[in-house]
């Protein structure tokens, strides 16, 4: 027999008052308290305030058939390609519309019916990748990796934006990008930023872009799009929360459409050599064993080379305050 | 912002604020008549977390013996009612203990035991001196407000009485000589200063860390109340019996409250520490750490140490344990009266509540 306890108090939205304590001490160059990364009430208005407003990748436009059911932080939605061809979604629970867009070959929902459009969402983005030479339309799926671990969505999210860390923990990432930050160019939309990298001539694993530059973007709150100069293929990390300390990663990859068979399959083998996602996910449960502890001691960045942190976390306590 | 201050700023009574009117009024009734504790006082996860953060985090805990330290630079790294620590040789020759996360982004610094003259946490190279001072964080002189001053690792007291080490996370904690009751002498063994370490055996036992300590007193020792030792105090004492060669032996047991003894046994050839580390709510680790008189020679020492190696008390305990513990698990479990280590856990839960209530702060997300 399992006793059950009854909930001691019910969950507190943090006051307006709070937040704005909160928003001091980021522009004073510390991070969200580490209770934010394990406490399950503040998770569930997260969920609530943030996730389930935000756009997500859901899947690739192949997989989506007479209905294609998937779950965003606590909203079970529903996608099915229609007789006109586009794609569209209704919630669940609510039984109506939510927002679904097409790009490229993913597909991305935001569960909120009363969301922005996601090219207001990730203002111009898709712009920008197209200028770096990625029309999307010409990429198709090519396999994906997945990865569950222990950890709240954010210390992915504060690992992945910054690469502050990259020298330390990230061997081949050291070896084969230039990592004197003067020679990155980093720049930030409200949702979005981006993270110009060189790669180096002697690339190690990324050695099909030798010379050539590494783009980065991660669109707030939970996926990453990342390619090179090279253009033959991009890869996405879409995170997924499933609790406050577990996250699911897809890592999807895509190809141009007319790769030869061949040619994806030297890919999938180079692409397999990289240690990166398994040496975050190593760091993320880490950090998610310091912080359920309960007290580890709230972060402080330096926001010369972590500012992408202080920046998501602005958005965070934006809309939690909302 | 100093050592001491960031340390000591830890609010530990806000952890028993998610304790539910009914939970208090379990624990008075419990202390008022001398009953048991319901059984999800072993299960429940929630209250667990409750007891090993409001309670466990400020008492002292055995942390090994002190031949793992023996040079400037030894680092050792273990966890104490769930938090990591380090504890390591200082540049001035002394043991300091640390909670080992960093101050930058909450990574575990030391990853492993290591002999070095810095801890270099690996997410971004974050190093700290022996010291604990951050000495370097790599790019900072970019930000002209960061002060490396502001963000040594977290101190914790740590205790050194002969080759045997004590720590408490709580810097605000009475320190282990000025317990309210001291530190007892050993009437019947063998003087603690004059030991050396021996080996260790260690048990996984899938039970609450109190049915343990509660099972073990009562088959083992009979508690002897001292005068005007309330549930206040900090040391028991027990008398009881144990196997040394394969003879029983008179021994006399001092209990560390909650979760450590130190036995001596009549023999006054040496002692050994049991100390129990919490896992989960349902699950345990229990360490014994033999030491013995320095100048025992080697073949003595060897026929003790295989002994002791042979013997299948602790299994039995720890067999009758897990039983228990399934009983509570399924069946609500008997309802036996307030024993040790329970009584004295519902006291100090009681203390913090009351402290809690003092104390009150506006904010959940403590920061």
């Amino acid at each position: 027999m399992t006793t059950t306890i009854e909930p001691a108090r019910l969950p507190q939205v943090p006051s307006r008052a709070r937040i704005a304590e909160l928003q001091a001490a980021l522009d004073a160059g510390y991070t969200l308290p580490s209770a934010w990364y394990m406490d399950r009430e503040l998770y569930a208005h997260e969920c609530e305030r943030v996730l389930r407003r935000s756009w997500h990748y859901v899947c690739h436009e192949a997989e989506v058939g007479d209905a294609f059911a998937h779950e965003i932080a606590g909203a079970a939605i529903v996608l099915r390609r229609e007789r006109d061809g586009v794609v569209r979604g209704h919630s669940k629970q609510a039984q109506r519309p939510i927002r679904v867009e097409q790009w490229g070959p993913m597909i991305w929902a935001n569960p909120d019916p009363a969301a922005p459009c996601f090219d207001d969402w990730a203002f111009n983005l898709r712009a920008l990748v197209a200028d770096n030479g990625m029309n999307l339309d010409d990429f198709r799926y090519s396999y994906e990796r997945v990865w569950r671990f222990k950890a709240n969505w954010k210390v992915y999210l504060d690992n992945s934006c910054e690469c502050y860390h990259c020298p330390t923990c990230h061997p081949q990432v050291n070896k084969a990008m230039e990592m004197d930050v003067d020679k990155q160019d980093f720049f930030a939309h409200r949702n979005w930023i981006t993270h110009v990298i060189p790669i180096r001539p002697s690339a190690g694993y990324r050695s099909e872009s030798a010379g050539l530059l590494y783009h980065f973007h991660w669109i707030f709150p939970m996926t990453f799009l990342q390619y090179t100069q090279e253009r033959r293929g991009f890869d996405i990390g879409s995170a997924r929360p499933l609790a406050p300390d577990r996250v699911e990663l897809r890592n999807v990859f895509f190809v141009r459409k007319d790769m030869a068979k061949d040619e994806e399959e030297a890919r999938r083998r180079r692409q397999a050599e990289s240690n990166v996602v398994a040496e975050d996910v190593a760091i993320c449960e880490r950090v998610q064993e310091a912080h359920a502890t309960g007290i580890a001691p709230t972060g402080r960045i330096l926001p010369s080379s972590e500012w992408f942190i202080t920046h998501f976390q602005r958005r965070i306590l934006e809309m939690m305050a909302a | 912002m100093n050592l001491e201050a960031v340390a000591n700023g830890i609010d530990w009574s806000r952890f028993v604020r998610h304790l539910a009117p009914a939970r208090i009024r379990e624990l008075e009734r419990a202390l008022r008549d001398g009953s048991a504790l319901p059984a999800h006082w072993r299960t429940d996860a929630d209250l667990f977390a409750i007891e090993r953060d409001a309670v466990l985090r400020r008492c002292w805990h055995y942390a090994g013996h002190a031949g793992g330290l023996s040079k400037v630079g030894d680092q050792i790294v273990q966890k104490i009612a769930g938090v990591p620590i380090v504890l390591l040789r200082d540049e001035r020759n002394d043991i300091r203990g640390f909670v080992n996360i960093c101050r930058h982004r909450a990574h575990l610094v030391v990853l492993e035991n290591q002999s070095r003259r810095s801890m270099q946490c690996i997410y971004h190279g974050w190093t700290y001196g022996l010291d604990g001072r951050l000495r370097a964080a790599p790019r900072a002189r970019t930000d002209p407000c960061f002060d490396e001053e502001q963000f040594p690792l977290l101190s914790i007291q740590v205790h050194q009485w002969g080759q045997t080490l004590w720590v408490n996370l709580d810097l605000a904690a009475p320190g282990f000589e000025t317990n309210p009751t001291a530190r007892p002498a050993a009437p019947l063994g063998a003087s603690i200063e004059d030991c050396r370490h021996s080996f260790d055996r260690t048990w996984t036992i899938k039970a609450n860390w109190k049915l343990f300590v509660d099972t073990f007193m009562e088959r083992h020792c009979v508690i002897r109340p001292r005068k005007h030792q309330g549930l206040a105090t900090w040391w028991l004492f027990g008398e009881g019996h144990t196997s040394i060669e394969g003879e029983q032996v008179p021994c006399c047991y001092h209990w560390l409250m909650p979760m450590t003894f130190i036995r001596h046994a009549s023999d006054r050839r040496g002692f050994d520490i049991g100390a129990v580390r919490v896992v989960d709510v349902d699950r345990i680790e229990f360490r014994s750490s033999v030491f013995v008189n320095r100048d025992m020679s080697a073949e003595t020492e060897a026929r003790r140490r295989e002994s002791c190696l042979r013997d299948a008390a602790l299994d039995a305990d720890s067999d009758l344990c897990e039983r228990r513990q399934q009983t509570d698990a399924e069946e609500g479990g008997p309802p036996p009266p307030l024993s040790p280590a329970s009584a004295w856990l519902a006291a100090r839960l009681l203390e913090a509540v009351r402290q809690s209530d003092q104390t009150e702060r506006p904010h959940d997300d403590h920061d």
